[in-house]
């Protein structure tokens, strides 16, 4: 066989996305790109987290914490089962580490998250807990959409349309990755966006 | 376009820009005068950034739980180790550090993942021909993953003398035994034969369940010898069906070493035939058919000494060649060693069928005297019975039917359970990817593609027609077959890209009104989809009936083909593709001859099976068509391909978008005119419907 690929440059969370995220001023929970140590620091961390060394891997969680329970929260949208979630990734980390394969951490950081809340969701057959009652027919005016009102709104989407939203609207990945995340195609995914677009609108908006 | 309005997805997609340039353009000049889209836009603008806004929220620190959990996992088991956790934990430790500092020093970048020189692991059973009541000691040398493991599961399918061939039964009996880690650095452990198994079949898997070594899918196995110390029948037939699943190359490797070992039973010989004709899609040589048709009339010789399980896979060897005289012969013996023998059932309605022809009054009686001759409840002739009595319109007898098919053993829990991964414990994520998937096809109408007819739409009109018919009393025959007529003229006016879920009901009827001329060809689009895998067994059964060759299938599936049934989405020309060689390539370039291509990802379970069959298909036979072919990947690492179809990468999707791949380790056919035909997960039908095409358009 031909000898390997180049390698294309390695895949920063999309400049277009943190670029957006810049310009809305917004200093959101999901900072690890931005503020977060050297990527060489990190992959070394990982390596010794696979020797059983407890302080890279405490360095390691205290970075991608806010992370992993951003996802979580926004697919669970309960903190008590996001909590679940973020303690559920960290234990079987050194395990996922071995099909790690090289690329952008936080991104497949994000992927696992996903997957993991996903089956939580499932495994203990949750329900929507979050039922904080959203008066319907409560018209919103115009300039007051704010994230509480899109949080409320949200919580009442279908789960798979909900992931998606989630996913994309406010962890930024890309429906790419979404797809290999939750294991649909790109055009799903996109379909699911619209759908829970549509969805939040006639919550937000009934008319 | 501007007249009216973009579906909705076209307006969620142009706030996020992924429109192609004409299509964003289109869009705009709507916008420019279309007040309510406008607002629609609007609003997905706004909630987009209201979502974007950062949240206050509290991240819990979970380390001291984490690391806590994770020492606890370390040292609890079933028992303590004396003296050896603290030493076994180091080593294992030490050999991780080993081969991640080995890993670094092949690349400049961190490879995480295991390397293809990884350990091998291996299971052995200390006896290979163990009797029920023995007690065969087990010893497992683990794989890089379950090494670090203080002890492991073994997980053992036991079946049973009960579970013939060919029906689909229970998969076997679940048993676990814990493996204790030994000095050598491996694990052992003792597994009990019981009276009644006849197979034993195994994987290794840590306790939570995340890591299974199934041995690459052929798991590790040990038939158990009768009194006489050779193995049962069952115990042969099972070892296949095992392996069959999810690894053809060692199912073929298993009928080749059955019929070398045991050369006076017909399975092995009957499998062979199997495999090497590829199920019938390829052509035997002239050396190869004489071969086995010598051996066919070898072991026919004196059938009337064989017992009733031979006699069963000797009919089916006649059966295959077309040897229609001698497999009646052998059903006859058959019969009167075994009556409700599913293979002689399956004759009697065969004959019933042939013999009645589309009069339901004697179809049923045949039936009815088929019942009560097996005088126990048979799964076939009970949903046949009741089809054709629906179909008669006769309530009386539908009754009567109904009443005798609840009485047949409620097998279908087993028969799902048998087609899902008996190893993983994945139950309820196969039945939610089949949602999705359901939900992806029917998401196909959101999208902007030019269709006549929707999804429902069609379904509709060919429930109302049929609903209509089956609304006059005693429906005949003939009005069935006008019924269709207008439906086969409805697929074949509408341009329509061709939907499994609308053809299935319609192929069922025909199939139950035993018209199995019309239903051939959408049979054969039926089998390009990876869906509907789980009823063609059901497919291939009626059409056994009739004694129908899948040559004549083809034929009608070409001849369909060129009316032009078939259509599928376009690939843009344009699109550049990256070879490993480092050349690129534009799609255009595929198009005046088929293409075949291969979706292929690493580590998934059957990735390197597949691969091999992509490959070891005679690329001859493929050049000799005209067929292209080519595997497409995601991630950077190459597939390991000797004589290679040309290998793709295909990092951003793009391509498997457009060829609406949902669903990895399958083959796409396409046309040549870049349209996209099917998609399998069968190299065979792959290279059947890709050759239909071919040569259609040559």
């Amino acid at each position: 066989m031909a000898g390997r690929l180049q390698l294309p440059s390695e895949r920063l969370s999309g400049p277009g996305v943190l670029g957006r995220r810049k310009e809305r001023g917004s200093a959101s929970i999901c900072n690890t790109e931005e503020g977060g140590r050297d990527k060489g620091l990190v992959a070394a961390d990982l390596e010794r987290i696979l020797s059983g060394d407890e302080e890279a891997f405490r360095r390691i969680m205290k970075e991608f914490s806010p992370l992993v329970f951003s996802v979580a929260l926004g697919i669970t949208q309960s903190e008590a089962d996001a909590e679940d979630v973020l303690q559920e990734v960290f234990i079987r980390l050194p395990a996922a580490l071995t099909t790690f394969r090289w690329g952008d951490f936080s991104a497949w950081l994000k992927k696992v998250a996903t997957r993991q809340a996903l089956m939580w969701m499932r495994t203990e057959a949750r329900h929507q807990r979050n039922a904080t009652s959203f008066v319907q027919g409560e018209r919103v005016e115009a300039q007051t959409l704010s994230r509480i009102v899109v949080d409320r709104a949200v919580s009442q989407l279908d789960p798979a349309l909900r992931t998606v939203y989630v996913l994309k609207e406010m962890e930024g990945l890309t429906h790419a990755e979404i797809a290999e995340a939750m294991e649909i195609s790109i055009n799903l995914s996109q379909v699911r966006l619209f759908r829970a677009r549509a969805a939040l609108r006639a919550i937000i908006e009934p008319s | 376009m501007t007249s009216q309005h973009p579906p909705g997805l076209a307006l969620s997609q142009y706030v996020d820009s992924e429109l192609p340039a004409d299509r964003r353009e289109e869009v705009s000049r709507h916008l420019g005068h279309c007040g309510e889209c406008r607002e629609t836009v609007d609003f997905y603008r706004r909630l987009s950034t209201a979502a974007g806004e950062p949240r206050e929220v509290t991240v819990p620190d979970v380390a001291d739980r984490v690391l806590r959990r994770r020492r606890d996992l370390r040292t609890s088991g079933d028992r303590t180790l004396a003296g050896g956790d603290a030493q076994n934990g180091a080593r294992r430790r030490l050999a991780m550090v080993a081969s991640v500092t080995a890993a670094l020093l092949i690349g400049s970048y961190l490879i995480l993942a295991p390397s293809a020189t990884a350990h091998r692991s291996s299971l052995r059973f200390e006896s290979s021909l163990p009797q029920p009541g023995d007690v065969v000691d087990v010893e497992y040398s683990p794989s890089t993953l379950l090494a670090t493991r203080d002890s492991l599961r073994l997980r053992i399918r036991a079946r049973k003398a009960e579970t013939p061939f060919p029906r689909q039964g229970v998969i076997g009996e679940l048993r676990t035994v814990t493996l204790y880690p030994n000095e050598a650095g491996r694990f052992e452990s003792q597994v009990e034969v019981r009276p009644g198994d006849v197979y034993l079949a195994a994987a290794v898997e840590d306790f939570e369940g995340e890591n299974v070594d199934t041995n690459l899918g052929r798991l590790w196995d040990v038939l158990v010898a009768d009194s006489s110390g050779h193995p049962k029948m069952a115990a042969l037939e099972s070892k296949y069906r095992v392996l069959e699943p999810y690894n053809w190359v060692a199912a073929s490797a298993w009928a080749a070493e059955a019929a070398e070992q045991y050369p006076d039973n017909p399975f092995g010989w009957t499998l062979l035939y199997v495999h090497q004709s590829r199920a019938g899609a390829l052509p035997l040589s002239d050396s190869l058919s004489r071969f086995h048709r010598a051996k066919l009339s070898e072991l026919a010789e004196d059938f009337e000494r064989r017992s009733a399980d031979e006699l069963e896979w000797l009919a089916l060897y006649a059966q295959l060649q077309g040897s229609q005289e001698l497999r009646e012969l052998v059903l006859e013996e058959l019969a009167e060693l075994d009556p409700a023998n599913p293979s002689v059932v399956r004759w009697r309605i065969e004959e019933a069928l042939r013999e009645c022809g589309p009069e339901y009054t004697c179809r049923l009686a045949r039936l009815d005297s088929v019942w009560v001759e097996i005088s126990q409840p048979d799964e076939s002739v009970a949903q046949f019975g009741l089809t054709t009595a629906a179909l008669a319109g006769d309530l009386e007898l539908m009754r009567r039917w109904t009443s005798r098919a609840r009485q047949v053993p409620r097998i279908s829990l087993s028969s799902l359970a048998d087609k899902l991964d008996p190893f993983s414990g994945m139950t309820l994520e196969r039945l939610e990817l089949r949602r999705t998937r359901i939900e992806e096809l029917e998401s196909l109408d959101d999208s902007d593609r030019p269709l006549r007819l929707t999804v429902g739409e069609f379904r509709n009109a060919v429930r109302d027609t049929l609903r209509a018919e089956r609304a006059k009393l005693g429906v005949d025959f003939a009005t069935v077959g006008d019924t269709v007529e207008a439906l086969s003229a409805f697929a074949e006016g509408s341009e329509y890209a061709w939907r499994p879920e609308i053809l299935k009901p319609y192929v069922n009827l025909l199939l139950a009104t035993g018209d199995t001329a019309t239903a051939a060809p959408f049979v054969g689009l039926l089998l390009a989809d990876p869906l509907v895998g789980e009823e063609i067994e059901n497919t291939y059964r009626f059409l056994q009936f009739t004694g129908e060759q899948l040559p004549a299938l083809e034929r009608e599936y070409q001849r369909r083909v060129q009316s032009s049934v078939v259509r599928g989405r376009r690939i843009p020309a344009d699109i550049t593709v990256s070879l490993l060689n480092g050349e690129t390539r534009r799609i255009g370039s595929l198009a005046g001859a088929a293409t075949v291509f291969f979706l292929w990802e690493p580590d998934l379970p059957r990735a390197d099976r597949l691969l091999q069959d992509f490959d070891e298909v005679d690329p001859g036979l493929w050049d000799a068509h005209g067929i292209q072919r080519i595997v497409l990947i995601h991630s950077p690492e190459p597939p390991d391909v000797d004589s290679g179809p040309p290998v793709v990468l295909d990092a951003e999707y793009e391509l498997s978008q457009h060829l609406g791949a949902y669903r990895l380790l399958s083959y796409v056919v396409v046309n040549p005119e870049l349209e996209v035909v099917a998609q399998t997960s069968d190299v065979t039908t792959a290279f059947r419907l890709a050759s239909a095409i071919s040569n259609q358009a040559q």
